[in-house]
């Protein structure tokens, strides 16, 4: 039988990172599915053989630009299970409050994509509206949009002040109508119902064999969530529920995702209450050095389950340190979900999985074309930043 | 179940052939088996008791090559490390992709890392690495730990 075989990236307008998929059509429907990796292979866990615990934050950091404080998440859970840390109570509670944001601004990115890929650009532009406070609240609180620096072994690097509270709960008052908004606009849209439904479906099975995490899984019946399966910060200590639909389709993992926002904004609000009733700075617990053993830490992230495991040899640097990101292991499903799909529905059931191929976005030097001289250089961006950071202080805690 | 139950399974089920136990703290676990049976031991545990798989870790230390291999029981908040040593010279061990399709990457990552073949496996090649990289290099060697 003839094949047409239609190449989605490397390097695709879709696609914000490269990856290579090759979809074997016959006809109109796809019969099989390959893909290609390694673009974008950087060799960090090799890399952070080299590094000192300190130094290990920054770089996984850089492993992925949306979820990148998960990782740091997981790397500390890891290595302070091998010192046997106990890190403060309010450190606990900052950490799940910078945990939950990146899941509500991360989810939101994907349903403004979502909505892209779909051609219903309103939800598109929507999200991506309602994404900026979040990030503002981020810049508040770390100094960054992303890659925060907020971890370290023992506890986070930055307090958020008792005064600044009353702020970020306004921002996050603001935003439950905006998530309404979301809301209604995926789950109560008849157009969306016909065309996300039955689409892209994983089997409970399906999701246990492939071994996916995170929405992929929930919305597939599979209820498992490291948040409440192995408790870590302050997740044991409020009260929130883990989100699931039965169906396995696109349709589910969109409403998955969109009913999870809520749920970290009620574990963020309650984070926040618990911050009131600890001493402020005391964020921090003093950790010498870390004793050989091994350690397995992780994070739910937005996209799933994040996985390092770290060994150590009683030195300042992990002896080897294995990173899973939740791309790694939900990826492999699209071997399920897009094959007897059309074209056309392959894409989104590509996009359901919100793929992440471990990306960072760089800075760049901009040159006038006619000029050669530079538009913008890193100290120039750094000030700008710093003079944006400064005044939305002003506009949300004053 | 609790960690100290799921190693006296094993035990009972695979009895020498399990040749270290830790109990490292109630939601972890840590079994080395010999490598000639995890696809039994795999099989025990993602079949038989429902355990997830992680993810496995492969790494070179003063006793061979290692895998470390993650399950994860996630209604009983545990998991559980299944360790195998093989040799240097000519390492391999049974894939247990046919078993788990979600071993599949890793399997190939660890042959690409390391130089362990993997037996069985329905797509030996490598993962990451692209078509200019030299043969017989494996970057998480001892030898080129400096690298």
């Amino acid at each position: 039988m003839r094949k047409t075989v239609i190449p989605i990236g490397p390097y695709h307008p879709l696609q914000e990172e490269p990856e290579l998929f090759k979809l074997y059509c016959d006809g109109e429907t796809v019969t099989d599915i390959e893909w290609e990796t390694g673009y974008n292979h950087r060799g960090i866990e090799k890399l952070s053989e080299s590094k000192t615990f300190d130094q290990v934050f920054f770089l996984v950091e850089r492993i992925c630009g949306i979820c990148s404080t998960s990782h740091p998440f997981a790397f500390a859970n890891a290595v302070e299970e091998i010192g046997a840390v106990e890190i403060p109570l309010r450190a606990k509670y900052i950490r799940t409050i910078i945990g939950e944001l990146e899941r509500i601004h991360s989810h939101l990115l994907w349903v403004g994509l979502a909505g892209h890929f779909l051609g219903y650009n309103t939800v598109y532009m929507w999200a991506w509206k309602y994404r900026e406070p979040v990030l503002d609240l981020f810049e508040l609180i770390t100094g960054n949009r992303n890659s925060y620096a907020m971890f370290k072994i023992g506890g986070v690097r930055r307090d958020i002040p008792n005064e600044n509270i009353a702020g970020i709960t306004r921002i996050l008052n603001e935003l439950k109508p905006k998530l309404d908004l979301i809301k209604g606009a995926v789950m109560d849209d008849p157009v969306l119902h016909m065309r996300l439904k039955g689409v892209g479906v994983l089997t409970r099975q399906d999701v246990i064999d492939f071994c996916a995490v995170g929405p992929t899984s929930r919305a597939s019946g599979v209820p498992g969530d490291i948040r409440r399966d192995d408790p870590y910060a302050a997740y044991g200590l409020v009260d929130w529920d883990v989100i699931t639909a039965e169906e396995g389709d696109v349709f589910a993992k969109a409403e998955v995702r969109i009913l999870e926002m809520y749920e970290s904004v009620r574990i963020i609000e309650q984070c926040l209450e618990g911050l009131r009733k600890e001493q402020e700075g005391d964020i921090e617990t003093k950790v010498k050095d870390i004793p050989p053993g091994m350690g397995n830490g992780h994070h739910e992230a937005p996209r799933g389950e994040v996985f390092h495991f770290v060994l150590t040899d009683g030195s300042n640097s992990p002896v080897r340190h294995k990173v899973r990101a939740p791309s790694y292991t939900n990826i492999a499903t699209f071997k399920k979900s897009c094959i007897g799909q059309t074209i056309s529905d392959a894409t989104i059931s590509l996009a359901a999985v919100d793929p992440c191929y471990c990306c960072t976005e760089r800075m760049v030097v901009l040159y006038d074309a006619w000029t050669g001289k530079p538009l913008m250089n890193t100290r120039e961006l750094v000030r700008k930043s710093q003079e944006k950071t400064e005044m939305l202080r002003k506009k949300i805690y004053h | 179940m609790q960690v100290n139950e799921i190693i006296s399974l094993l035990k009972t089920e695979f009895g020498k052939d399990i040749l270290f136990t830790k109990e490292i703290s109630p939601s972890r676990g840590l079994v080395r088996i010999d490598p000639e049976r995890i696809v039994a031991v795999a099989e025990f545990l993602f079949i038989r008791h429902g355990f997830r798989f992680i993810i496995a870790s492969g790494f070179d230390s003063k006793e061979g090559l290692e895998i470390m291999y993650h399950f994860m029981l996630d209604e009983s908040h545990f998991i559980l490390n299944v360790n195998v040593v093989l040799p240097r010279e000519d390492p391999w061990i049974d894939s247990i992709t046919p078993l788990i399709k979600g071993a599949n990457w890793i399997e190939r990552e660890i042959l690409e890392i390391l130089g362990i073949q993997f037996r069985n496996h329905p797509q030996p090649e490598p993962l990451l690495s692209g078509e200019n990289w030299e043969k017989g290099y494996y970057p998480y060697r001892r030898e080129n730990k400096d690298v």
